[in-house]
């Protein structure tokens, strides 16, 4: 399972991914039609990029009065909104815990980040490298590298 | 013709706002940024203002680029005359701001007069708001940042602006532009292009125009006011103010205008025009009297031949660089 992956240690804030994202996805420079959103935290000066986590459980599938979102088994595309179904009642715009749905005022219909279909543009466009896509057991694995990493500054002092 | 951008003439006294459109034709001659700024400096400011007053203007534009995937955040430039000088000033502001101004619906704000209360501007998709605010203590520190930020606007009693906006900015040709700037990442750790050869050659030479010559260092900082690609908040590399180090390639700008607005200019255009806001800039400051007693910015004036007798003349200096409508204005 892919998962994108944002570190605020990295992140300068300088809004590429959703300039790059909402170009892709609408044609217009707008961050209102960007998937991906910078959160500006002032109270501890970082930078937080926010997109869909395809939750497990996840409220915006619970909350669809229609039954438009759905879960795939597919590593990729995890939840989906299936537009025939879509009756932009924007529920799950109020059901996401991460405000990672945005809404379409032009179409009417909710959005939300697709991963690009397995290659994100915005993490092609992170010159800091904040952004990445990975492999959710790979996640683990280099957290627990870095943290070990931390540690041994330590030791070879 | 006009095109989307828009200017707000804000007068701050009487609380009203008037707006029009950038015609084409100015867009053509001043892009935007620094350049159409410069030009609306001189044509509002009143002759020999006292920079302390109300009278005195001051003009906040985004960078021509700004908003656009080439400066996702862009720099805004703040136009005014300064009490230190006397002269015209600049000042540039990083961030957010510019890109959220352009998102706002303005691309150049005119502040006139002075408010009567200590006033914060809220601009919000096309509109603007006067808003009375007393004390910053109950302000988020967002807030008090952006105060903090514009406090140079402290003579026009103006404490803060604050843009944000969901207008949708036109891009010419989106993937292209996606394919230009993703191969421009891709190689921001191979050495910088450099202007070709033959034009760094020029490059160290120094420009004359109509009104006088211009250090070539000088017309690369202008352009990249006017364009707001000053800086975006990327380490100090700077790599992404133009392609060459901290230096601005003028074929990469030219690339960048094509597929963000799909106006064509070639690298002497961009010369042109950068040559031509620091014309007015300094036709202004002669106008107002640049003395001795300014130092350096004075020598330097009189070393590259811009004097008085030299730059006031209409026919051999305003007709050429087109600001002929200027002549009534800067004589």
């Amino acid at each position: 399972m892919k998962i994108l992956i944002s570190d605020p240690n990295k992140c300068n804030g300088c809004r590429m991914c959703r300039t790059a994202c909402a170009i892709r996805k609408a044609g217009v420079c707008n961050p209102e039609k960007s998937r991906i959103q910078v959160i500006q935290m002032d109270e501890c000066d970082r930078y937080l990029p926010l997109v869909c986590q395809n939750c497990e459980d996840a409220p915006c599938i619970a909350a669809c009065p229609k039954e438009a979102i759905s879960r795939m088994d597919d590593p990729v595309l995890q939840t989906v909104i299936d537009y025939n179904k879509c009756v932009g009642c924007k529920m799950c715009l109020n059901a996401c815990s991460f405000g990672a749905i945005g809404f379409d005022e032009d179409r009417g219909r909710p959005f939300k980040c697709d991963l690009c279909g397995g290659d994100p543009l915005c993490v092609h466009f992170c010159e800091p490298g904040a952004l990445t896509l990975k492999d959710s057991a790979m996640i683990q694995y280099d957290q627990a590298r870095t943290s070990a990493l931390r540690r041994t500054v330590g030791i070879r002092r | 013709m006009t095109t989307d951008r828009r200017i707000a003439l804000v007068d701050l006294g009487r609380c009203e706002v008037e707006t029009f459109p950038v015609s084409m034709d100015l867009e053509q001659r001043f892009l935007g940024g620094s350049g159409i700024a410069t030009y609306l400096f001189c044509k509002h400011a009143p002759k020999m203002v006292d920079p302390g007053s109300a009278d005195n203007i001051c003009i906040v534009s985004a960078g021509y680029l700004s908003g656009t995937l080439s400066a996702p955040l862009g720099a805004a430039v703040l136009t005014s005359k300064s009490t230190a000088t006397g002269l015209l000033a600049r000042v540039c502001l990083d961030g957010p701001f510019a890109a959220e101004m352009r998102q706002a619906g303005f691309d150049h704000l005119v502040l006139k007069g002075r408010a009567e209360n200590e006033t914060c501007l809220l601009i919000r998709d096309g509109r603007i708001e006067f808003k009375e605010v007393h004390g910053l203590k109950d302000k988020s520190l967002s807030d008090q940042r952006a105060i903090l930020r514009e406090d140079v606007l402290a003579a026009k009693n103006v404490l803060a602006m604050v843009c944000s906006g969901t207008i949708a900015l036109e891009v010419k040709d989106p993937e292209g532009i996606i394919a230009y700037e993703k191969k421009f990442l891709e190689t921001i750790d191979e050495p910088p292009a450099l202007n070709t050869p033959d034009q760094d050659g020029q490059d160290s030479e120094i420009m004359e125009g109509p009104a006088g010559s211009v250090d070539p260092a000088q017309i690369k900082q202008t352009l990249m006011q006017i364009l707001g690609v000053q800086r975006l908040g990327l380490p100090p590399s700077g790599t992404k103010s133009g392609g060459g180090g901290k230096e601005l390639n003028f074929q990469t700008a030219a690339d960048r205008i094509l597929l963000n607005t799909g106006l064509v200019l070639d690298e002497n255009e961009l010369k042109q025009i950068a040559y031509r806001c620091i014309a007015m800039e300094r036709i202004y400051n002669i106008r107002e009297g640049i003395t001795s007693n300014q130092g350096r910015q004075a020598d330097d004036y009189r070393e590259n031949g811009w004097t008085r007798q030299a730059v006031l003349k209409k026919t051999k200096v305003f007709d050429p660089l087109r600001i002929d409508d200027l002549w009534s204005r800067l004589k």
